[in-house]
């Protein structure tokens, strides 16, 4: 018998002695699902990386949620011709609170949380680009998709416990600070506002699941046929930054239809979130006449997710390792 | 079975009683896609794979009774050894609490012992197959699936992988398909052999049976006056092929036969046997003869 590093001897009577066998019983088979999308955040979250891109996506929050003390503290003083700002000089508060309001939409509307989401979306861009190698890319790269599909009801288990991963990492960068700005404005101004302004409060929550279901099929399609970080950003800063970009020229600058727009995932995207929050129909840059239709906002999301959802099934049925 | 037009398996029907199984094939032979047919991530164009009897398609009772060790590495490199284990028989459908004890006590027994708290990445070849066996036995399946369990390891772990599946089987009745390879480890551990090539089943058997020669043969060393062996061996009804050098040869005759006529006539002949040694037929001879007869015989 050859002894190991291990003790083999040693460890094969361990075996026989030791090995017991299991007679539990097994939970709901949908259970699985919330291991999955523990996991898949669990992995997401030991990478400093991921840490670096959230904390860098939440300087618009903290711009946000700071700004909001100091326009109820403006607000306050308006009865002063001057006041004194911290170390940045004297300013007059009609002034700061004409800014404020007006150019920087800091009121509590929904014009507040409209321009939140716009902001945040170059962070959540390359934040759900990394998300989406990192738990559904690398599962392909290091063969672990055969793992899951070995187990009861593995594919459909899987593709669920990660959509639902998936939407946290939205989440985490769009909704939940929405939620905190409401709230914060709730108290800084009067918790009644929780009756009067339900139509943001649910325009927030709306705009949340749209980004969801309009990004994370998007996501799962381009994560599973690219796998790696570094394509994956290219392709989804070529999406949201390019074709933009490419959609304006198109309509603005070439004079064709606004339909051309449809392109544009992210323009969809705020045009539908904008009717969600009650918020006037008018994305600041855009002329209103050659903004795109909110039916081709929505057809076009619509049409793009049956389009990934049916590229991720393709590709995941095929059980692709490599 | 088709994949992309291509027949992959074909009229392959056979089946398997419990034990260790060794499910050997040349590369492109159809072993990974049967794996897949057996596991339902695969459904054949034709035909039905029933596992207990059972189909496994649809429902979802015949995976929760199979174990399966793939051969890629299948896990992060960032994850914990216990933390996979557990997450397996999560997945499985075990509570978390149970699923933690039985990774522990599984952990324990497979030898993984205190590594399973690094993560692994830094773990050796020996340790990561050993935490994959750990993540197939963790639900306590009756019916182990091991793709390559032995790959990559050095001759020492490899005795320890191949000694921890002899007594799985053995001691603790658990039915294992090996696919491998390595012919060595199957004729060491495996008492069933189902031989793949270019998607048809050459054989499905004991192993014993398999290589149960066909001839009874002979490693002969004799000396004395013979002046032509060949002749003296074919009268005693015996084959004989010289070896290298003069007195030494291997000599076939009927299954079964005893040698007793082949003493006689060489005796009669004024010589003597030096030596006479059975020849066991080994099991890569047999294999290859198996696919060099398939390959002919297309």
């Amino acid at each position: 018998m050859v002894e190991s590093e291990f003790g083999l001897e040693s460890g094969s009577k361990k075996l026989i002695l030791e090995y017991r066998p299991w007679k539990g019983q097994r939970v709901a088979s949908w259970m699985p699902i919330f291991s999955i999308a523990r996991e898949a955040v669990y992995q997401l979250f030991r990478r400093k990386v991921f840490w670096l891109i959230y904390a860098l996506g939440l300087l618009v929050f903290f711009l946000y949620f700071f700004g909001q003390y100091l326009f109820f503290w403006v607000a306050d003083q308006q009865a002063e011709p001057v006041v004194r700002v911290g170390g940045f000089g004297r300013a007059n508060p009609n002034d700061m609170l004409q800014f404020l309001r007006g150019i920087l939409k800091m009121d509590g509307s929904a014009e507040t949380f409209r321009n939140f989401f716009s902001f945040q979306a170059r962070a959540l861009v390359i934040l759900l680009a990394f998300a989406g190698t990192t738990i559904l890319g690398e599962d392909l790269i290091h063969g672990t998709l055969l793992f899951f599909q070995s187990k009861p009801r593995g594919l459909r288990n899987y593709l669920v416990g990660k959509f639902l991963a998936a939407s946290l990492v939205v989440h985490l960068l769009t909704t939940l600070p929405a939620l905190l700005l409401f709230f914060e404005i709730c108290f800084l101004e009067s918790w009644s506002r929780l009756w009067t302004q339900q139509r943001v409060f649910w325009g927030i929550l709306g705009y949340g699941v749209l980004l969801n279901a309009g990004l994370v099929p998007l996501l799962f399609a381009s994560a599973a046929s690219v796998r790696k970080t570094v394509p994956m950003i290219l392709l989804w800063a070529g999406l949201f930054l390019l074709i933009p970009s490419l959609c304006m020229i198109l309509v603005e600058g070439l004079g064709l239809s606004p339909a051309w727009r449809m392109l544009d995932v992210w323009g969809c995207l705020e045009c539908l979130g904008e009717r969600c929050l009650g918020a006037p129909t008018s994305i600041p840059g855009q002329r209103p006449d050659l903004q795109i239709k909110p039916i081709l906002a929505g057809l076009s999301l619509s049409l793009l997710s049956v389009f990934c959802l049916a590229i991720t099934r393709s590709i995941y049925l095929r059980g692709e390792n490599e | 079975m088709e994949i992309g037009g291509k027949k992959i398996l074909r009229e392959l029907s056979f089946s398997v009683s419990p034990g260790i199984i060794g499910l050997l094939g040349p590369n492109g032979a159809g072993k990974s896609t049967f794996i897949k047919l057996i596991l339902g991530v695969m459904r054949p164009t034709k035909g039905e794979v029933l596992l207990n009897g059972k189909g496994n398609y649809g429902g979802e009772d015949p995976l929760t009774r199979v174990g399966f060790m793939p051969e890629a590495r299948a896990f992060h490199p960032s994850m914990r050894g216990v933390d996979y284990v557990i997450f397996a028989g999560e997945l499985q459908g075990m509570p978390r609490r149970d699923a933690r004890r039985r990774a522990n006590e599984t952990l324990d027994c497979l030898g993984v012992g205190e590594s399973r708290f690094r993560p692994m990445g830094q773990y050796s070849a020996g340790m990561i197959q050993k935490t994959k066996l750990a993540q197939a036995l963790v639900h306590d399946p009756p019916l182990l699936i091991l793709d390559e369990p032995t790959a990559g390891l050095d001759p020492p772990s490899r005795e320890e992988m191949l000694e921890l599946l002899r007594v799985l089987g053995d001691s603790h009745g658990k039915s294992i398909l090996i696919s491998t390879h390595l012919l060595g480890d199957v004729e060491r551990t495996c008492d069933q052999v189902v031989v793949l090539n270019q998607g048809e089943c050459l054989f499905c058997g004991k192993l014993l049976e398999l290589l149960k020669p066909s001839k009874s043969l002979f490693q002969i060393s004799f000396a004395g006056e013979m002046e032509n062996p060949q002749e003296i061996f074919q009268s005693a009804g015996w084959e004989f092929t010289l070896g290298e050098e003069p007195g030494l040869g291997v000599v076939a005759g009927p299954p079964g036969e005893s040698p007793t006529h082949l003493f006689q006539s060489i005796h009669r002949a004024r010589g003597w046997v030096k030596k006479l040694v059975p020849v066991e037929p080994r099991l890569d001879e047999v294999f290859f003869t198996l696919i060099q007869n398939h390959r002919g015989g297309k």
